[in-house]
């Protein structure tokens, strides 16, 4: 296998956003263009239709380390969110998100983006009681 | 995946016959990536700098281009902030002809004639248009700031 | 016996590793013999059919090798079928090439040899033409290892996968040593070759297995077309030269003074399964004694019109899809839209959105318009259809939609 490295699969996450041809629910961006590390990224989820996060964006901050995407990028809730895989500040906790548990160099960050969107659609979260729109976590 | 003796070769001739001014050395975890150096053409404002790059070849080079990008921060309309470069063989002029040796060389030429109506940095380029002295003791400085 | 192989069931093979396989499996007891080796192959070819059959999604991939490439066929000491330099996705039209080469209109695939020292003996150059292959025939471990090998240390590469070779691929040794005592480095792959194909336009050479990787450009908008806006009209040059860049690019191939393998003059293809649409080689131009045949790579790989078409296509209805959307989003209220920069899609449909009729939206049809809708409408009007149905309720909904869009955009951007 070619292995792209850390630097040109990063560019390549970033211009597939950039040309529109991403997800229309999840979309990623740098969080800092002068970034040339790239390491810090913003990521939206738009709510999933019939649940109670629908027609709520959701930001995150994902970090893509240096060992990305060997290891799996660090993500965090930005926007309050009630759900299960997210602690009480906001981190996405690894072990409870099947995408980043079973990691695989492959996976995109707007992969981990869907699958947490797919995450909030499950029967057993979709109804969950969330804060109100619009609240953030403290930094 | 074994290398392309392509790559191989093209590897060798780099260091056996080197281009005056770029080095370009392979990664030992993966020979398909490669860090380069780069030295400012004299007379530009670029001179006296070296700049460092990243290459990379991806699986069906040479009938793809290879990937490119500043690693050092450099004034130019055709560099963006992140070091991407707007180069017509990188894109849809490349040609399997062409090698890694051609490519930089091809860099080292844009930085001696930036063209200002192809941007990829679109503030650089308006400046560059609108007051070309300005633009290039910018350069200059970012030269003197970030590759020096 | 000849009627083995026909075009419909053409079988396709994408993976060299599998192809590699299953006909060796096939061959085992088949003393390459031919009148077996074309029984295995019909074998082959229904199982291959069958499985194509149940996985219609990889079609796409794998159209191209709709005849299967016998390793046992040869021309002037070379291959009908790609001897492995490149390892992605062989997309050219097998069937084609095959013909081309046997009628000595283009090189055959010979191997590459790898800076073989002029000086070397006899035995080493045999055995770096037995070690040097990744034919579709070797096993992939085989492939590997002999790669790996340093060209220079060609007595430690007497390797493992001279097995299928020898019994599998006639060649005789003492033609080989003959034909690669004169070789040419090929000057997009480094290799070693017999015989090269030219360039028709500068007269450069290029190998067979080069050639037949050279794509024209996928289907894209004019370079200026943010400025005019022609967005919608993609476009698909020829492949220009490698060399000279010279837009009517094609190669030429002087055949050599001997014939050994396939003969130029039989009917390449077996008489059943001779169908016009398998080969569009105009046969005129073929046998014309008015000077050397140019082969194109629009003639390799004739499906590059269907293939801009289909984008063509795809493009109109992404389009319409993403201004009905927006349309049907604005229309109930006013304009609420937060602005967003140029390089994102949505100002696109911003920008195209004049030219679009006026749409009216009835209540009585209550309907969702999901993006599968959108994705799998064939027409601009189908799109329409689809959103007349929506009531208010989802067109705010759409609407708060394409507002996310705009913040997401604009969030994106900072």
């Amino acid at each position: 296998m070619v292995q792209t490295p850390r630097n040109f699969r990063l560019l390549e996450e970033l211009e597939k956003g950039e040309k529109g041809l991403g997800s229309d629910a999840c979309s990623i961006g740098l969080a800092n263009l002068d970034d040339i590390s790239m390491t810090n990224w913003t990521g939206t989820i738009l709510g999933p239709p019939h649940s109670a996060y629908e027609n709520r964006i959701y930001a995150l901050s994902i970090e893509a380390g240096p060992e990305y995407p060997v290891k799996p990028p660090v993500m965090k809730f930005l926007t309050r969110v009630n759900l299960p895989c997210v602690d009480s500040e906001g981190n996405v906790i690894p072990q409870e998100l099947n995408a980043l548990a079973k990691w695989k160099p492959e996976t995109t960050m707007e992969a981990v983006l869907l699958s947490l969107r797919k995450f909030m659609a499950q029967p057993q979260n979709r109804n969950l009681s969330q804060p109100s729109e619009g609240e953030m976590y403290a930094n | 995946m074994a290398l392309p003796k392509r790559i191989i070769k093209e590897t060798e001739r780099l260091v056996t016959d080197p281009v005056s001014g770029i080095i370009a050395t392979p990664h030992e975890e993966n020979l398909r990536y490669f860090d380069v150096s780069l030295e400012g053409p004299p007379g530009t404002p670029y001179e006296g700098g070296v700049f460092k790059l990243e290459l990379f070849l991806p699986e069906d080079y040479p009938m793809t281009a290879p990937r490119l990008r500043f690693l050092t921060r450099i004034y130019h309309p055709n560099i963006d902030r992140l070091g991407r470069i707007c180069l017509d063989v990188l894109k849809d002029h490349w040609s399997p002809a062409m090698q890694i040796r051609t490519i930089l060389l091809s860099v080292q030429a844009l930085l001696s004639s930036p063209n200002p109506d192809d941007p990829l940095a679109n503030d650089v380029a308006a400046i560059w248009k609108e007051n070309e002295p300005l633009a290039v003791q910018t350069a200059k400085e970012w030269t003197e700031k970030y590759a020096m | 016996m000849g009627n083995t192989v026909t075009k419909e069931a053409g079988a396709t093979i994408q993976s060299s590793k599998y192809s590699g396989m299953e006909q060796s499996n096939i061959c085992e007891n088949d003393n390459t013999d031919r009148t077996q080796w074309h029984l295995c192959k019909q074998d082959l070819v229904h199982k291959i059919h069958r499985s194509k059959r149940s996985s219609k999604s990889h079609k796409k991939v794998m159209e191209g090798y709709e005849m299967i490439a016998d390793p046992t066929e040869t021309v002037d000491g070379g291959f009908l079928f790609p001897q492995g330099v490149y390892t992605g996705a062989q997309d050219f039209k097998v069937s084609v090439v095959r013909e081309l080469i046997i009628r000595r209109k283009l090189a055959p695939f010979y191997k590459g040899l790898d800076g073989i020292d002029s000086s070397c003996t006899d035995e080493q150059l045999l055995s770096a033409l037995n070690t040097n292959t990744n034919s579709v025939v070797s096993d992939s471990h085989e492939t590997e290892s002999a790669t790996t090998v340093n060209s220079s240390d060609t007595d430690a590469s007497i390797s493992t996968n001279t097995t299928l070779q020898s019994e599998n691929i006639k060649i005789n040794n003492e033609e080989q040593i003959w034909l690669y005592r004169n070789v040419t480095e090929c000057p997009i792959c480094f290799l070693d070759y017999p015989r090269l194909n030219n360039t028709s336009c500068c007269g450069y050479d290029i190998c067979t297995e080069c050639f037949v990787q050279i794509k024209r450009n996928p289907p894209h908008p004019p370079h200026n077309a943010e400025q005019t806006g022609d967005v919608l009209e993609l476009l698909s040059e020829p492949s220009a030269c490698p060399f000279c860049a010279r837009s009517d690019f094609g190669v030429t191939f002087e055949a050599p003074p001997f014939e050994w393998g396939i003969s130029s003059t039989v009917d390449p293809l077996p008489r059943n399964q001779k169908s016009t649409s398998i080969v569009k080689i105009d046969e005129c131009s073929l046998t014309s004694p008015t000077g050397p045949f140019k082969v194109t790579i629009d003639m390799i790989r004739p499906d590059w019109e269907d293939k801009l078409i289909s984008a063509r296509a795809k493009l109109a209805r992404k389009s319409a899809a993403a201004q009905a959307l927006h349309r049907s989003a604005i229309l109930p209220s006013t304009n609420t839209h937060a602005s967003s920069t140029p390089e994102t899609k949505h100002s696109k449909q911003h920008k195209s959105r004049s030219v679009l009729p006026d749409i009216r939206f009835s209540k009585n049809k209550p309907k969702t318009l999901t993006e599968a809708d959108v994705q799998n409408a064939n027409s601009y009007s189908e799109v329409l259809e689809s959103a007349r149905g929506m009531d208010r309720a989802q067109l705010r909904a759409l609407e708060k939609l394409m507002l996310d869009e705009a913040i997401k955009a604009s969030m994106a951007q900072t």
